[in-house]
């Protein structure tokens, strides 16, 4: 038969164990949800590309805004025309400050290219395998090779006289981009608006559309309005014919394949897909909608991206946009930054280095969970501070008589007129003295009909929120009013004594606890 | 037979659906519009407009423009295609470069001028303001209000569309009907349904409808015809020889007392429609804050054969001051007008010397900050100090 005194200690001791369990609990599941929001980051880490997800119909599903740049501190970007990336890297065509502006893909800043040699720089496209990046220049009238490695100006790049297959080859280069066998195709929009596609030595060997003479047919197709844009991929060449406000395309022999009506006033596009070979989609930059719309090639509508305003996520006047490594790159020309969206996370690889400077609110909170679960712990393993009434100290001292007992997490304070002398319990650390309010212990005396030594207990006890007493009244009370109450045996098996009561923190049903005899019977209830 | 007409009716029908909604190498979204249109909403909102850009209605309230997008200037939708960057249109206003040699020489400058607004080429405040609000050089009636004159009338609020509207108009470059409240242009419904334009300013470039621009497939079909020319200025007589017409009328919507004659002033007065219209006060006097105060003014005469000088040689003219001609034949009879000295846009020719006076009481030279009073500025013209009279009169 066990003294009613073990109940309430098993209780107290159990309800203790459960909070603290919780609380580890919490800390697990709030790290995992952080390191969750960094998933991507480590399928980025071990070098899996990240692509645009299909939904169950095929679709590419809407990346997510994540952030902008430049980063706070760094060089802000005046009027950013263009974006392109290669090696891991975000090229910025920026036609006010007539620059490339440089970013790493997390982010930072690296040195501009061109600043000497640009001034009105429009359009990119990067040739990763012989390290190259073009640039149209409209105020020069020309492209201009950049060594992706240095950044230095290699040469201009002009249509070969001897191949031109027109009388003035007079042009304005609008837009260019590389073919996979490493040809161009620019556009141009010197006289009748056009496409050319040039060996990088400037040879041409094709020019869209195709003329008269050259089809032999009387009628050789649309020509263009502002062409901002052309994509070569595949052995397929995109064009965004602006101001007709369509997307046409070309197969590798020249022949228009279609005309695909869009209704938008289309800057700069990209290519979206899921995988090698699955069904094309585009990533369409629309100047005066303030929006990116992702378009199948049928032209239906599937997704868009941001809307008109100046906030993160809100777009001004976009110009141009690039899709690339789960990432779609925009040129938020009107609000002079560049925004990256991402599929699945991808982006987020730079958000912790760039919080607090500027990153989505999800790379902040997983920032927050990492660093917060930590934090949890050591709450969690802070120094417990127990309120002690002077008669509970004989029997704790009894109880650790010959033992080694581990003070590190407890501090005992007591009020003045419970405090002891510490001699008198060697073994024991020091008791602290608090203030307490006299107030205070006076209201506590006259609600529970306490005396003054127990009110004077009750009071600290109250602000501890833990106390350390033998007297079973002030245990009653205490656990009424939610304080973790302890008595001598509890409170040596929970702080101090762990290794030697482990086996006893279940204490079977009928068995006998507190067989000390030290502590006095705790009444249930009052 | 029948399979042949179902065959045929598909591939009009996928022509037509295939067919771009515009497709205007002159004139982009500058009308031309067909009445099932889906360009109106490519920038407005009825009723969800978030834009703060408004325009002036009727009773010179200021009202919105019920755009898309948060921009809260104008030319902030106009830069998109006309910037430094152009990637939409080569009139590079910004720069005034023309970007293309399709209409004009590649790289030459365009007749308008250069709006400068990054600062990088002098014109600094010599161009037409395109955002807030600014007096107009002889504007109103007598030069400002008391004490301190201005040498203009109310500030007119500011924007590329105060003089352009982007939807069309019956006049040359889509310059507006209706300019600070005055008639200039527009469209008579002489007969119900049909709109006939009454154009103050033509052109004489290749295949300009003289008559002005007709509205919808019509005016579709004229600017496919058009051939503008941005770089050489091709300036025509006012519609009809109307010498109330051309240019200088219309740059007078603003600039009210211009085109008056000496000892005269322009005062306004609105007719029954709610335009204003001009009077003349044939003793006005007007305060040009020069120092001169309220005293008669005398003008250059505007809207006027050259052959109206009476001096020992004729007057001559040359490419550097364009003048309104019949047809493009420069000639005695050709006009003098506004353009002939002005450049719309901004200038960033420079003045020295006596034309660089602060006070024009006292002309000290080179005492001025760029220009004389009031403008202090070079007043938009074409040539370095008055190379724009030597043009003329060769003295």
């Amino acid at each position: 038969m066990p003294k009613r005194s073990d109940r309430p200690s098993t209780r107290t001791v159990r309800a203790y164990r459960r909070r603290r369990q919780a609380r580890h609990i919490a800390v697990v599941l709030l790290a995992l949800l952080g390191l969750a929001g960094l998933v991507p980051d480590v399928l980025r880490a071990l070098g899996g590309p990240i692509t645009p997800r299909p939904d169950a119909a095929g679709r590419p599903t809407p990346p997510a805004y994540a952030f902008s740049l430049p980063r706070t501190g760094d060089p802000a970007l005046l009027r950013p025309l263009s974006v392109t990336v290669a090696d891991d890297r975000v090229y910025v065509g920026d036609s006010l400050a007539g620059l490339v502006a440089v970013f790493r893909i997390d982010g930072a800043a690296e040195e501009p290219l061109g600043e000497t040699e640009l001034e009105v720089p429009l359009y990119l496209a990067a040739n990763e395998r012989v390290g190259e990046l073009y640039v149209t220049d409209r105020a020069l009238s020309a492209v201009l090779a950049f060594d992706l490695a240095t950044g230095s100006f290699v040469e201009t790049i002009t249509p070969s006289l001897e191949t031109t297959p027109v009388p003035d080859p007079l042009w304005a280069p609008l837009a260019v981009d590389v073919a996979d066998d490493g040809t161009l195709y620019v556009t141009d929009v010197s006289g009748p608006h056009r496409v050319w596609h040039l060996a990088r030595d400037g040879e041409v060997l094709g020019v869209l559309p195709r003329s008269a003479e050259e089809t032999g047919a009387p009628d050789a197709g649309d020509g263009f309005d502002y062409p901002n844009a052309v994509k070569a991929l595949g052995g397929r060449v995109w064009i965004a014919d602006s101001n007709n406000r369509r997307l046409v395309e070309f197969d590798g022999e020249g022949e228009q394949v279609r005309s695909l009506p869009l209704g938008r006033l289309v800057r700069g596009f990209d290519v979206v897909m899921a995988e090698p070979g699955a069904p094309v989609y585009f990533a369409l930059a629309d100047a005066f909608s303030h929006q990116v719309v992702l378009v199948s090639e049928s032209g239906s509508e599937v997704a868009r991206l941001g809307e008109p305003g100046g906030a993160a996520g809100q777009l001004a006047f976009p110009n141009d946009v690039a899709v690339a490594g789960g990432v779609a790159w925009i040129a938020d020309t009107g609000n002079a930054r560049v925004q990256a969206w991402e599929w699945d996370g991808a982006a987020r690889a730079g958000m912790l280095t760039l919080w607090p400077g500027g990153p989505g609110l999800l790379a902040a909170l997983s920032a927050f969970l990492l660093f917060g679960a930590p934090l949890l712990l050591l709450f969690d393993l802070r120094a417990v501070t127990v309120a002690v009434s002077g008669p509970a100290l004989p029997a704790l001292r009894d109880l650790l008589a010959g033992r080694r007992a581990r003070w590190g997490r407890v501090r005992l304070v007591a009020a003045p007129a419970s405090a002891v002398v510490p001699e008198a319990f060697p073994g024991l650390p020091p008791l602290e003295e608090r203030e307490i309010s006299r107030p205070d212990v006076s209201i506590v005396g006259r609600t529970y009909g306490l005396d003054p030594d127990q009110a004077e207990t009750l009071t600290l006890a109250l602000r501890t929120r833990s106390l350390l007493t033998g007297d079973p009244t002030l245990q009653v009370i205490g656990r009424a009013r939610g304080l973790d109450v302890y008595d001598a045996r509890s409170f040596a098996e929970e702080f101090l004594l762990p290794g030697e009561t482990e086996g006893r923190r279940r204490p079977p049903r009928g068995g006998r606890d507190g067989e000390d005899g030290q502590d006095s019977p705790v009444p249930r209830g009052t | 037979m029948r399979k042949l007409s179902i065959a045929f009716a598909i591939a009009v029908v996928a022509a037509v659906m295939l067919t771009p909604g515009i497709a205007l190498a002159n004139f982009a979204i500058h009308g031309g519009y067909s009445m099932d249109t889906d360009a109106c909403a490519g920038c407005h909102r009825a009723h969800t407009a978030a834009s703060p850009i408004t325009w002036t209605n009727s009773a010179n309230e200021q009202r919105s423009a019920l755009l898309i997008s948060t921009a809260d200037e104008v030319y902030e939708f106009c830069l998109t295609c006309h910037g430094s960057a152009a990637a939409g249109a080569a009139t590079n206003v910004v720069d005034g470069v023309y970007e293309s040699d399709e209409w004009g020489d590649l790289g030459a400058p365009l007749n308008s001028g250069l709006f400068d607004l990054n600062n990088e080429h002098g014109v600094g405040d010599s161009k037409h303001s395109v955002a807030g609000s600014w007096p107009a050089w002889g504007g109103g009636p007598d030069g400002g209000p008391f004490p301190f004159s201005t040498g203009a009338g109310p500030a007119i609020p500011m924007s590329c569309t105060s003089c352009h509207d982007v939807h069309g108009s019956s006049n040359y470059r889509i310059l507006k009907d209706v300019v600070n409240g005055v008639r200039v242009g527009g469209y008579d419904e002489l007969v119900p349904g049909e709109f006939t334009p009454t154009p103050y300013v033509i052109s004489n470039e290749t295949n300009y409808p003289a008559g002005g621009w007709l509205l919808h497939e019509p005016g579709a079909a004229q600017m496919n015809d058009y051939e503008p020319n941005y770089t050489t200025p091709q300036y025509a007589k006012a519609p009809g020889g109307d010498a109330n017409k051309g240019i200088s009328n219309w740059c007078a919507a603003c600039h009210t007392q211009y085109v008056v004659e000496s000892g005269t002033t322009n005062v306004g007065v609105y007719d029954a429609d709610g335009y204003k219209v001009r009077t003349i006060d044939p003793a006005g006097a007007y305060d040009a804050a020069d120092g001169f105060g309220m005293v008669t003014r005398h003008r250059h005469p505007v809207n006027v054969p050259m052959s109206n000088y009476l001096g020992p040689r004729p007057l001559i003219g040359n490419p550097g001051v364009p003048l309104a001609t019949d047809g493009g034949v420069v000639g005695s009879d050709s006009w003098v007008d506004c353009l002939t000295c002005h450049v719309a846009h901004g200038s960033a020719v420079t003045m020295e010397g006596y034309a660089n006076v602060w006070n024009s009481t006292d002309p000290e030279p080179d005492s001025g900050n760029g220009g004389v009073d009031p403008t202090q500025s070079n007043a938009l013209l074409r040539l370095d100090n008055r190379g724009v009279c030597q043009e003329c009169h060769n003295k």
